[in-house]
């Protein structure tokens, strides 16, 4: 990196905490700290709620995995916009009304405060670890490509957003939210049209989609229905539709974005913002990996892109005879991509086999590493970074690094964001101090978020060598989304549902999502369903062994 | 604190009908952006 690329990266960084840190005037209320005084408008909401879900993992994941995996996973969100109109119809305008700061909140009125502490105690647990997680994304890749010291990283990432959260409150989180935003979009956009034109004299970007859609790295709708299989249109219509329900829905750190606009209506429409936008932005983002991958189809790639794990197998005699057929094997794939003719099955069939053999090389260095260095090596995470640090023109790297940061940076801000107010409404306003100041509750939001930093950036030290990164996150949310989810239908939809129902039918579908997860092969996004059929089916039994006018709640909380 | 039935309407916000036609809007986009990328995959396959 040179000094213009730092010097953006910086610039960056002191204008997002500065920027943050000056909302603090609008936030000295309980109101103003926690919901930004219910009056956002619906664009800064949509953007933000975009920005939360997306992390530096979707930027550095998304992109190296469309690399080696072509742009399958693009079906994970196929079930995204019908989630957002179940929760537009539902949710939006049921917490809008309720008045709540939490999620949670509402299941007390529904149910009882046990309910209410557990589903906040689960919604702790997960996205404590999460946001974690989504730090050390970033930090991991950007410290090994980049040669940073690994624990600074986490630190620069983890605390700079700490600093303007904890001041700015979800004001802060929001407008810094719509900043990072364009800077990502922009960094991408910049960086689109840098690979283009990087493709060799001849080169176009359709010939080197018929590479990549030869070799089968454009297919997005896998129509099999088959549970072990990660992606296809069915675990992204029906396992993304449960997974997308429980994070916008149960999720404070989504919950909250949408409690801030102006009104139902405009919370309705950031909602749809996403329903509209997701998976057309998800496209653009893979289709950056296919155009790194076609890049190098005509640049020799590295056999490894984790530079660190090279230089030690390197010292190897087994991994130098492996580096050779690997270069060898590049060459031909070379020969055959110039030579490729979409119309002639003969090239076709050549440049196959040549890419067959190509990977397999790729396959033994990655398989050496595992065995003689790294046994939970992944090189997906990766591929992008050491691609800007070669390839991209000075003051490009600094973008793309800054747009890297600002992609983590609104993931976290969000969540330690919503991490505060769940601790503070739901266990210190509600078991500890009830009656208090606003300023209090604002003091104690401001402490909380501080500790959840500090706590998210230890886990993030731990948080290493956990394989693909991104699906790490959404395995983590896995766990509980759909148990979450299961909660909430028992108490908007299940009249018959009690208080007893949804705490055992809770802890049944997190004990059930964990007893699949290891006994079996089932794929992670299946777990969302399995979670929320199996809370709602145990909460409606044991609900039947409670009396009829026991723990009832509120009647009028129970129609949709 | 009561809280007020879903199925209320509130004067403040748009009817219901317009809303059903904004899902309805939603569905066949989503509908026509997954054909298309099918589409797309298939056109470079």
């Amino acid at each position: 990196m040179r000094s213009l690329d730092w010097a953006i990266v910086v610039a960056y960084l002191a204008y997002v905490i500065w920027d943050g840190i000056r909302m603090t005037k609008h936030s000295g209320s309980k109101e103003g700290y926690f919901l930004a005084n219910r009056g956002l408008p619906w664009w800064a909401v949509g953007l933000s709620v975009m920005a939360t879900q997306m992390s530096a993992i979707t930027l550095v994941g998304t992109t190296g995995q469309a690399y080696s995996d072509g742009m399958r996973f693009i079906q994970f969100y196929y079930g995204l916009p019908f989630a957002m109109i179940i929760l537009c119809v539902t949710v939006v305008p049921f917490f809008h009304r309720a008045n709540v700061f939490t999620a949670y909140e509402y299941l007390e009125k529904r149910f009882d405060v046990k309910v209410r502490s557990l589903t906040s105690f689960f919604f702790l647990i997960s996205r404590g670890l999460g946001v974690g997680t989504i730090i050390s994304a970033p930090a991991i890749v950007l410290s090994i490509v980049f040669g940073w010291n690994l624990i600074a990283t986490i630190f620069a990432i983890g605390l700079s957003t700490t600093v303007y959260t904890v001041f700015g409150g979800v004001q802060a989180v929001t407008w810094t939210d719509v900043k990072q935003m364009v800077i990502i979009f922009f960094g991408l956009g910049v960086c689109f049209f840098v690979i283009l034109s990087s493709f060799p004299a001849g080169v176009s970007l359709t010939d080197g989609l018929h590479l990549a859609g030869s070799l089968g790295k454009l297919d997005m709708v896998d129509t099999s229905f088959n549970l072990q299989e990660k992606y296809t249109i069915w675990s992204g219509l029906i396992g993304g539709l449960f997974l997308m329900l429980g994070y916008f829905g149960c999720d404070q750190s989504q919950v909250q974005r949408f409690l801030t606009a102006k009104s139902v209506d405009e919370g309705r429409t950031s909602l749809l913002m996403s329903a509209f936008l997701k998976i057309p932005m998800q496209f653009g983002i893979l289709l950056i990996g296919i155009m790194v991958f076609i890049f190098y189809q005509f640049t020799a790639p590295p056999i490894v892109f984790n530079e660190s794990e090279v230089a030690k197998a390197s010292q190897n005699v087994e991994f130098q005879g492996i580096q050779s057929r690997y270069a060898a094997a590049h060459e031909e794939r070379k020969v055959a991509a110039v030579a490729f003719d979409s119309t002639d099955h003969v090239k076709r069939q050549a440049y196959a086999d040549a890419d067959k053999k190509f990977n397999e090389a790729r396959k033994e260095a990655v398989a050496h590493v595992k065995e003689t260095s790294n046994p939970s090596f992944n090189d997906v995470n990766y591929v992008f970074p050491t691609f800007i640090l070669a390839y991209m023109p000075m003051g490009v790297i600094g973008l793309l690094i800054a747009a890297i940061f600002a992609a983590a940076m609104s993931s976290i801000a969000a969540e330690l964001n919503a991490l505060a107010t769940a601790t503070t409404i739901d266990f210190y306003r509600r078991l500890y101090r009830p009656e208090a100041t606003d300023s209090h509750y604002v003091a104690v939001g401001r402490i909380t978020t501080f500790i959840w930093g500090v706590f998210a950036c230890i886990v993030a030290i731990f948080a290493t060598n956990l394989g693909s990164l991104i699906e790490v996150v959404n395995k983590f949310g896995s766990f509980f989304y759909g148990s979450l989810l299961g909660v909430f239908v028992l108490a908007f939809v299940v009249k018959r549902a009690r208080a007893r129902g949804a705490f055992f039918g809770l802890l049944s579908g997190i004990a059930s999502v964990w007893i699949a997860s290891w006994y079996t092969t089932i794929e992670f996004l299946w777990f969302n369903v399995i979670g929320c059929l199996v809370t709602v089916f145990f909460g409606y039994v044991i609900s039947l062994t409670v009396k009829e006018d026991q723990n009832s709640g509120d009647a009028e909380t129970e129609s949709i | 604190m009561k809280i007020k039935k879903m199925s209320e309407q509130f004067p403040d916000e748009r009817p219901n009908a317009f809303w059903h036609r904004i899902y309805f809007a939603v569905v066949v986009t989503t509908f026509v952006v997954v054909t298309a990328l099918w589409a797309f995959s298939q056109y470079f396959k």
